[in-house]
Parts: structure tokens; sequence; C-alpha cells
């Protein structure tokens, strides 16, 4: 991708999520107002604040493809989104909606184990640690600060 | 005053506080001695330990970790060339030469002096400044809060971004993110979806952990698969020669004062922090040396200016989020979200319903300072050691970390939730160049800023003439107004310079010369 392809794509992304906001800012917020400012003012304010910054970033898009096309000498883009790591935050996913039905225990215990099996972790050590801080942190957490953690049946 | 510094001493001086102040003080210091490391990943996954203790006592635990991780990424960068924080860079150069020369524990000593010396400066310019503002802040009307909390974010944008487009769009979705939750005036819900979990709003602590904690694990996961073998470093042994004297402590003694001074100040602006402190710092005594030749190459000198100018910031950094409610940077918006999580009120009120916990939190950052001397001093061959630590799991058990941290919270899941989506966007706005502190700190200081807003509207009769009317807001608007339009000429400047013809004219000119 390139430089000036990346500032337009975010500056119409940007811009999109604007119109989300002020849409969600009068569908979600209702229509009172006794005194001063209505309650809707800063979100409005907010959202139009952001489409004028997302048309600034699609336009400096603009002026740099006209520049570097001037020269014949576009720059590449930078970002580099990395699949792994989508990967382990959709495991991270996995481990929220894991802990809410089966609890900490149960979900700690596979997806943790799994997260070091995905990166290639071959010492059975570093498992048995692992699972050992597991307990470890129950210990501390639920029995030393009595703060309840999610259960499954027993645990 | 003595008073309030006796009940704050009360509230510190028992067994449990100073074995709480040794556990900081020593996750700190092995968080800040591993390379990619941050000591806010450190406080974070102390966190959910402090919420079943006393305030004090959590934010002695969460200040050890501060102080011990600021000074922490020194080692590292002293033995092998690694600065185990952002911070500790400035000390690379002067700290590894003075290795390569066989001066380690020479550098390592300096280091430690110069971080006390200077964390302990702080602390009590921390506790002279502090109830002073804290004394005037009590007379603020929503006008000046408004006014203060549009400094703060202004100037965090302007500060932590070399992209002043992205860092406006990055606070203006954090001002957004603010609104959720009750109307501050009306009391009616605002984007909520009709969930009662968003009700009282997007809780601080998931949203930092999630902006901070979990894009940052990303990037580690992402760093591991390129990552070689872990070396086997041996810490060299101590020799005489290896010692620091009497008299080159005392040669540093000029350098380590004024760049703790300037570590202060610096640390006591929001949006600046311990970079910014060090190289301001090393940049200061090098220009004032007798022997400014040796920078770079292995000057005592400069490992003290840097280390001074870095540690000096622990302390300033909590005059803002203390006395006026405006977190000086992330590290200092997780403390002020675990202060919120204990029902304490962050801002000048602290000081007069609170004194004890507000005296006891300063004082205790002197304990914690004389602690990580003896603890640095013991343990710190050890430490470099730590730099051999298997990431893989690591990033197993900081994930957990995250979790129970948000979790514990409110013993809700919808919170693990908030910091997981929070992960996910933070990632994706590291990798598209958007800054992350000006959105987190919107979302800290957005209530404020619009509460005080609209306050101060309805006082006034829809009047915008009381903003400038009032001189403490006026002035505070008008730094706001200075720091955008200063930020905005220096990108222009910066762009200027880097077009073609420019340079090319220059060229010219210089070859001319």
């Amino acid at each position: 991708m390139k430089a000036y392809t990346e500032n337009i794509i975010v500056g119409c992304t940007v811009l999109l999520l604007s119109i989300l906001m002020y849409h969600l800012s009068t569908v979600q917020i209702a229509d009172i107002s006794l005194t001063g400012p209505h309650p809707r003012a800063i979100p409005y304010m907010v959202s139009r604040g952001v489409t004028i910054l997302s048309f600034m970033l699609i336009g400096k898009g603009i002026i740099q493809y006209l520049k570097e096309k001037k020269l014949n000498n576009f720059k590449k883009s930078k970002v580099k989104l990395n699949k792994f790591s989508l990967c382990i935050f959709s495991l991270m996913a996995i481990y929220g909606v894991a802990m809410t039905y089966l609890g900490y225990f149960i979900s700690s215990f596979t997806i943790l184990s799994s997260m070091l099996l995905i990166l290639k972790e071959r010492k059975i050590k570093n498992y048995i640690i692992l699972n050992t801080l597991v307990v470890v942190v129950y210990i501390v957490i639920e029995i030393l600060l009595k703060i309840r953690l999610p259960r499954f049946i027993l645990f | 005053m003595l008073t309030y510094i006796l009940e704050g001493l009360g509230a510190i001086l028992s067994v449990q506080n100073f074995l709480i102040m040794n556990l900081g003080v020593m996750a700190g210091l092995i968080f800040g001695s591993i390379p990619g490391l941050t000591v806010l990943m450190c406080i974070v996954l102390l966190l959910p330990l402090t919420f079943g203790m006393e305030p004090t006592t959590g934010m002695s635990l969460l200040l050890g970790a501060y102080c011990g991780g600021t000074f922490g990424g020194s080692i590292t960068a002293i033995m092998i060339n690694t600065p185990g924080t952002p911070a500790a860079a400035a000390t690379l150069a002067d700290g590894y030469g003075l290795t390569k020369k066989g001066k380690s524990h020479k550098a390592l000593n300096m280091a430690l002096y110069a971080s006390v010396i200077a964390g302990l400066i702080s602390t009590v310019v921390l506790l002279g400044v502090a109830p002073l503002v804290a004394k005037v802040a009590i007379e603020f009307g929503p006008a000046e809060f408004f006014a203060l909390a549009m400094f703060g974010i202004t100037v965090i944008i302007s500060v932590s971004s070399n992209n002043l487009l992205k860092g406006l769009i990055s606070g203006f979705a954090g001002i957004y993110l603010s609104t959720i939750g009750f109307d501050p005036i009306l009391g009616i819900p605002r984007l909520t979806f009709g969930n009662y979990n968003l009700m009282s709003g997007i809780n601080l602590v998931p949203a930092l952990v999630g902006a901070f904690s979990i894009s940052e694990l990303l990037n580690i996961v992402e760093g591991l698969r390129a990552e070689k073998e872990a070396s086997n470093f041996e810490a060299p042994e101590k020799t005489k020669e290896d010692k620091l004297t009497l008299k080159e402590l005392k040669e540093c003694t000029k350098t380590i004062l004024k760049s703790s001074f300037i570590g202060t100040f610096i640390g006591a602006i929001p949006g600046t922090g311990a970079i910014l402190a060090s190289f301001l710092s090393y940049n200061e005594a090098k220009r004032s040396s007798k022997k400014p030749e040796e920078f770079g190459h292995g000057s005592l000198e400069g490992v003290a200016a840097s280390e001074a100018g870095n540690n000096g910031i622990t302390g300033a950094t909590l005059i803002p989020m203390m006395t006026l409610g405006i977190p000086g940077d992330v590290v200092t918006a997780v403390m002020m979200g675990a202060l919120i999580m204990h029902g304490l009120p962050v801002g000048p009120t602290l000081f007069v319903e609170h004194s004890g916990v507000a005296y006891g939190v300063i004082l205790s950052l002197f304990f914690i300072n004389i602690i990580m001397f003896f603890q640095a001093k013991i343990y710190v061959k050890y430490f470099v050691k730590v730099c051999d630590i298997n990431r893989k799991l690591f990033t197993a058990i900081l994930l957990c970390f995250c979790v129970i941290g948000s979790f514990a919270v409110n013993s809700s899941m919808f919170d693990v939730f908030v910091m997981l989506t929070f992960g996910i966007v933070g990632y994706l706005m590291l990798k598209f160049n958007f800054p992350l502190i000006p959105m987190v700190l919107a979302l800290v200081l957005g209530p404020l800023a619009e509460k005080s807003f609209r306050q101060a509207l309805v006082i006034s009769n829809n009047s915008y003439a009381i903003f400038i009317q009032k001189p403490i807001s006026a002035i505070f608007l008008t730094i706001s107004l200075i720091s955008v339009v200063a930020t905005l000429y220096n990108q222009y400047k910066i762009n200027h310079q880097k077009r073609p013809g420019v340079q090319l004219k220059e060229n010219s000119v210089n070859a001319k010369a």
C-alpha cells in the first residue's frame, strides 16, 4: 500500500466513524434540555470535529498524491498488520468468552496452555510453571483478597 | 502541616506496608530490567492486588513499582547495551561505554545514587508544592476546571503525537467515549444501548489495561517470532578500580541536583514524561560540563544526569494528578484509576477530605526510594539475569493478569470485554500511527471537562464570556491555544524543511559556506 492511499483510506474510515458517532448521538440521547447546553452538545461537537479532521486527513492524502506524482516518487506505507497477532487476539477473545461459561480454572488451563502451544513453546517445564501460576493467582485473588473469580460448577 | 504529615506517617508506618513497598520495588526493578516490558505493564499486573488493600497500602505498591521500574531500565542499558525502558536510552551510550571500560559497577552505582537523590528531591517538591496547589485549586469554579481539563488534553495531544491531526482525532475519540453513561447534569442515559453495564460510563481500569497492555502484548507476540535465543549474560566481577569513590560522587553532585530539578519540573507538566526529562538533563549536563568530550563514550556525569532526570519525575507527576485530578502520564492515570476504585475523590478535595491518604501516599515515596537503594545495592547483578526470562511464558501470564485485573474491578465479565475491545482498538491505532495517550487521557479528563463546561454555562446563562472573564481560566485556555498553534507551526516547519526544493537550496547555501 502506498503512503497516500493509507491516509485516504484512514481518512475515509474516520469519516464513516464520525457519521456513525453523529447518528448514535441523535438516536441514543433523548431530546431533553432544561437549562444550559443540551446533553447532545458535546457528542455533536466531537463528531463534527472528527468529520472536519477526517476531511483534512483525506485532503492530506490527496495533496501527498499530487506531490509524489509530480516527482514520480511514491512512498510506501509502513503499516503492516500481523496475522499472527490477530490470531493471538482471537484466542484472547475466546479466553474471555470461555471464562464466562467455563469459569476461571478450566478456561485458564486450556486457553493459556494453547497460547503457549501456538507460540511454539517446547519446554514442558514452562507449561507446569504457567499452570502453577494460575493456581497461585486463584489463591491470592480469591482466598487472600476475597475477590470472587468467575466459576463453572465447582471452581 | 505537621499534623497532616504525622497523620500520613500513621497511615503508612506498619510492617505490612513496608513489605508491600518492598514487593512493589522488586517487581518494578524486575520489569524495568526486562527490555520491552514497561513500568505500565508492571503496574497493571499489580493493580488487582490493590483492590483488597487499604488505599495507602495499594498506592505504596504501585508507587514502588513505578520508582523501581524507572530506575530498573538503567541496569540493562548499562550492562548489556539495551535500555530496559525507553527513558533509559539516554543512559545507554555512557553507561555501556563505562561497562566496556570495565567500570560497570561504577556506572550502576552512579545511576543508583542519582536515581535515589532525584527521587527524594522530587518527593520533597511534591510534599511542598502539592498542598499549596490543592489550596489554590479548592477555590476553582467550573470555568477554571474546564480550562484546566482542556489544558491537560491539548498539551497531551501536542506533546505526545508527531502527527497533530491524528492526535486530535484520538483525543476527540476519547472525549466521545467519555460521554457514555449518565448525563452529568440531567442524569439521563447517553449512548448506553440500554446496557446497564454502561450506565456509569466506561470503566477506566479495563480501558487503560486494554489500550496499553493488550496492544503491547500483541506487539510482543509479533516480536517473539523474530526473537533470537536469550543470551546467557554473566555479570562481571567487581574490582577495586570499579568502585565508585566519594570524590567521583562529589564531582557529579552539581549535575545530579540540576538534573533532579529539571526532571521534577518536567514531571509536573502533564504529558511530558521520563524520556523528555532524561534527554533534557543529559543535554544540559553535556552543555555545562568541563569534559563534554567524554559524553557518549563512558562519562559518569552523563549517567548521573540522565538517571537523575529520569527519576526526578516520579514524585512530580503526582502533583497534577493529586491536586487537580489531571494525570501527568498513563502510569499516573492508572494510579488515579486505582484511587477512584477505592472511592477517593482525586483532585483538591483529596487533601481536605482524605488528608491521611494524600500525605501517606506522598510520604511512602520517601521510604520507597530508600528501599529501592538497598534492594538495588543487594540484588543489582541478579536483575541483569532477568533478561533471560522466557517471553512466551511471560506473555501468557500477562494475559491472565490483564483479564483478572479487569474482572476484579467490578467482578464483571463485561469489563473484560471492554478491556479486549480497547486492546484491539489500541493495537490498530498504534499500527496506523494514531497516538493512544490522547484518547485515554481524554477519556479520563472528558467527564470533568464536560461537567465543568456545562455547569459554567448554566451559571453564566449560556454566556461563553465566563471562560475569559475568569483570569485562571483565560490563562489556561490561552496556553492550550498556544500549545496547539506551536505544534502546528513546528510541524509546518518540519514539513517545509523536508521539501526537496528547500533541501537543495539549503545544501547549496551550505556548500557555498
